[in-house]
């Protein structure tokens, strides 16, 4: 990430439009945290009233039923990322050097090797990225098959599942929830670490194997660390994508599968102010955890 | 086999693609099939295929709902995306130069789920929220009644704000990745030859970022129209959002009623995957168009 590298100070004006922005964006969320801090009190008062303790009191009592719900979530949201990440390496490998054979940029410029690897193939007479006829009609066809669900709306996605879980046997509940969180998620994981495979230099995982090293060793200890950001970054965003989905739990759910936002949802409708703000509080803290953690973790892989 | 690249590949991008493909076809398939099931007593028991029929689509048709229903989202969908897109490469200018906290602080929003995005946005912007709240303390505002209705609106203005609030930042993720690839000695040449700030920000800024604002729109214009979180917390009793008409077709408890839901499922699924079609036209395209040039 870019820094304040260039030494030169930003303007007034810059900082002015920055600071604009900023309260723009932190607007809403200064709502939620005044609204979870206590009882609303009456127009126009700004501060709320009444103990900041008392909505978490009611939301953290062992009654409310919170706890199961966010155990849910947290599960559901865990299972549906660990299996999407797993699905979607080979897959992203696959497409990368697809896109290759497809005629697409290799993506990966210079780097260890190149030069070799440029003057091997001129010898060989070989055409760089050459597209293959096989190459070509794979992309065009798995692209987009792998972009629709991020297309289509999730409630359409849900109404079909449904229909066609009837049609082989399968009911309602947590298998068939994940299984919909996994079409919705899918897409998203495939595409980060197919860039990720682009970007790669294939010259260190030829390195490795000219030394003799098998291909699954090379996989685990050369390739995988060094897009370890991406695969950071594709967890997160199958997590916060999944986390934050309410319209296939609900639709695939049959009313078994209770997570955080529907008791977000019904608290906010039953007009309970500040029990439900705390709860959106609490319900957007995993995603923000789990951004940070990324963040993290991503600059850690940037240090070879 | 193990040893054909091309093959391995193939099977290692099996799994996903089955799930993915196979799943979503069986899903949009489903959805297809059900909205052609006729209304009830049309149908005969011996002959189903024949008994096939856009009923459904017919009756969704004339529902009275449908047409301001459809403006509605169009409308909301159609806003946000433009505002996403302009505020988002606005934030991405803004943040180019600027270090990590600042980019990391206009990003706080991402990590917010949309449920909860629509009841913050719904509690600043109703009659006795944040703003209205901040505008009787400057003395703009004497009663809550004096605030013009801005959520759960017939316009749909609480809806495109907390759509804009929540997409801006990410498109500007989308634009800020192409635009840190840029050289800043460029930006340093182009000042040195005279070129003013908006001359930089339309000859090398923007045309850089397009390809990637292209996409971010297209999919930001397809997830707004088929959203439903958001209607359901900020948008008006009339016109209900469609994906909100497609829920409560789908929950009626006249079953008769059910092929609509999936009808108007496959129409928003179609309108969604046409704009991301287009998109995806549009950046091929402009991919022909630069490599025509080169030799």
């Amino acid at each position: 990430m870019r820094g304040a590298v260039r030494g030169r100070s930003p303007t007034v004006l810059l900082l002015l439009a920055r600071s604009a922005a900023l309260v723009v964006i932190g607007a809403p969320l200064a709502t939620l945290a005044l609204g979870a801090l206590g009882e609303r009190s009456r127009f126009p008062g700004l501060l709320p009233s009444g103990r900041p303790s008392a909505p978490w009191a009611t939301l953290l009592h062992p009654a409310s039923g919170i706890a199961a719900a966010a155990a849910t979530s947290v599960g559901l949201a865990a299972v549906v990322t660990l299996v999407a990440v797993t699905l979607a390496l080979p897959a992203a490998w696959a497409l990368a050097g697809l896109i290759r054979a497809g005629g697409g940029p290799s993506g990966a410029k210079g780097g260890v090797g190149a030069r070799a690897r440029s003057r091997a193939d001129e010898r060989k007479g070989r055409i760089r990225d050459a597209p293959t006829p096989f190459g070509q009609r794979a992309w065009s066809l798995a692209m987009p098959a792998l972009l629709a669900p991020v297309a289509a709306p999730a409630f359409a996605i849900g109404f079909g599942l449904h229909a066609a879980y009837a049609r082989i046997g399968i009911g309602t509940g947590v298998a068939g929830v994940a299984l919909g969180l996994l079409v919705l998620t899918l897409p998203y994981a495939v595409f980060i670490l197919a860039a990720a495979f682009r970007r790669l230099d294939p010259g260190w995982a030829d390195q490795a194997r000219t030394l003799g090293i098998g291909p699954a060793t090379v996989a685990r200890h050369v390739t995988l660390p060094l897009i370890r950001p991406s695969i950071g970054a594709a967890a997160a965003v199958v997590f916060v994508v999944a986390w934050g989905d309410y319209a296939i739990t609900l639709l695939l759910g049959g009313g078994r599968v209770v997570t955080l936002p529907m008791h977000t949802f019904a608290l906010a409708l039953g007009g309970a102010r500040a029990v439900s703000a705390a709860l959106a509080v609490l319900y957007t803290l995993p995603p923000l955890l789990v951004l940070v953690a990324f963040g993290w973790l991503g600059a850690r892989g940037k240090r070879p | 086999m193990f040893r054909d690249p091309l093959a391995l590949r193939m099977l290692a991008l099996g799994p996903a693609l089955a799930i993915v493909f196979g799943l979503f076809g069986a899903a949009i398939g489903a959805v297809a099939i059900t909205s052609l099931v006729p209304a009830p007593g049309a149908a005969t028991a011996a002959d189903p295929e024949s008994s096939m029929s856009m009923a459904a689509y017919r009756a969704l048709a004339a529902r009275e709902d449908l047409l301001p229903a459809t403006l509605l989202s169009l409308r909301v969908a159609a806003l946000s995306t433009a505002l996403a897109t302009l505020l988002g490469f606005g934030l991405a200018v803004l943040l180019l130069r600027a270090g990590g906290g600042w980019r990391t602080a206009m990003h706080s929003g991402l990590p917010v789920p949309y449920l909860v995005a629509g009841l913050a946005m719904l509690w600043t912007l109703e009659p006795s929220g944040l703003v209205a709240r901040l505008l009787a303390a400057a003395g703009l505002v004497d009663a809550a009644g004096d605030m013009p209705l801005l959520v759960q609106d017939p316009l749909g203005i609480g809806m495109v704000a907390a759509y804009t609030w929540k997409t801006a930042p990410f498109v500007a993720l989308v634009a800020l990745a192409a635009l840190d690839e840029l050289d800043p000695e460029l930006d340093d040449a182009a000042r040195s030859l005279g070129a003013g700030y908006g001359q930089r920000l339309g000859t090398i800024l923007w045309p850089h970022a397009r390809p990637a604002l292209t996409a971010a729109a297209a999919l930001v214009f397809a997830f707004t129209f088929g959203a439903f979180e958001i209607p359901l917390v900020l948008g008006a009793t009339y016109p209900p959002a469609l994906p909100l008409v497609a829920h409560r077709l789908y929950a009626d408890p006249n079953i008769a009623h059910h092929p609509q839901a999936y009808a108007l499922a496959l129409a928003v699924t179609a309108i969604g995957l046409a704009a991301v079609a287009a998109a995806g036209g549009f950046a091929r395209l402009a991919r022909l168009a630069r490599s025509a040039g080169r030799p």
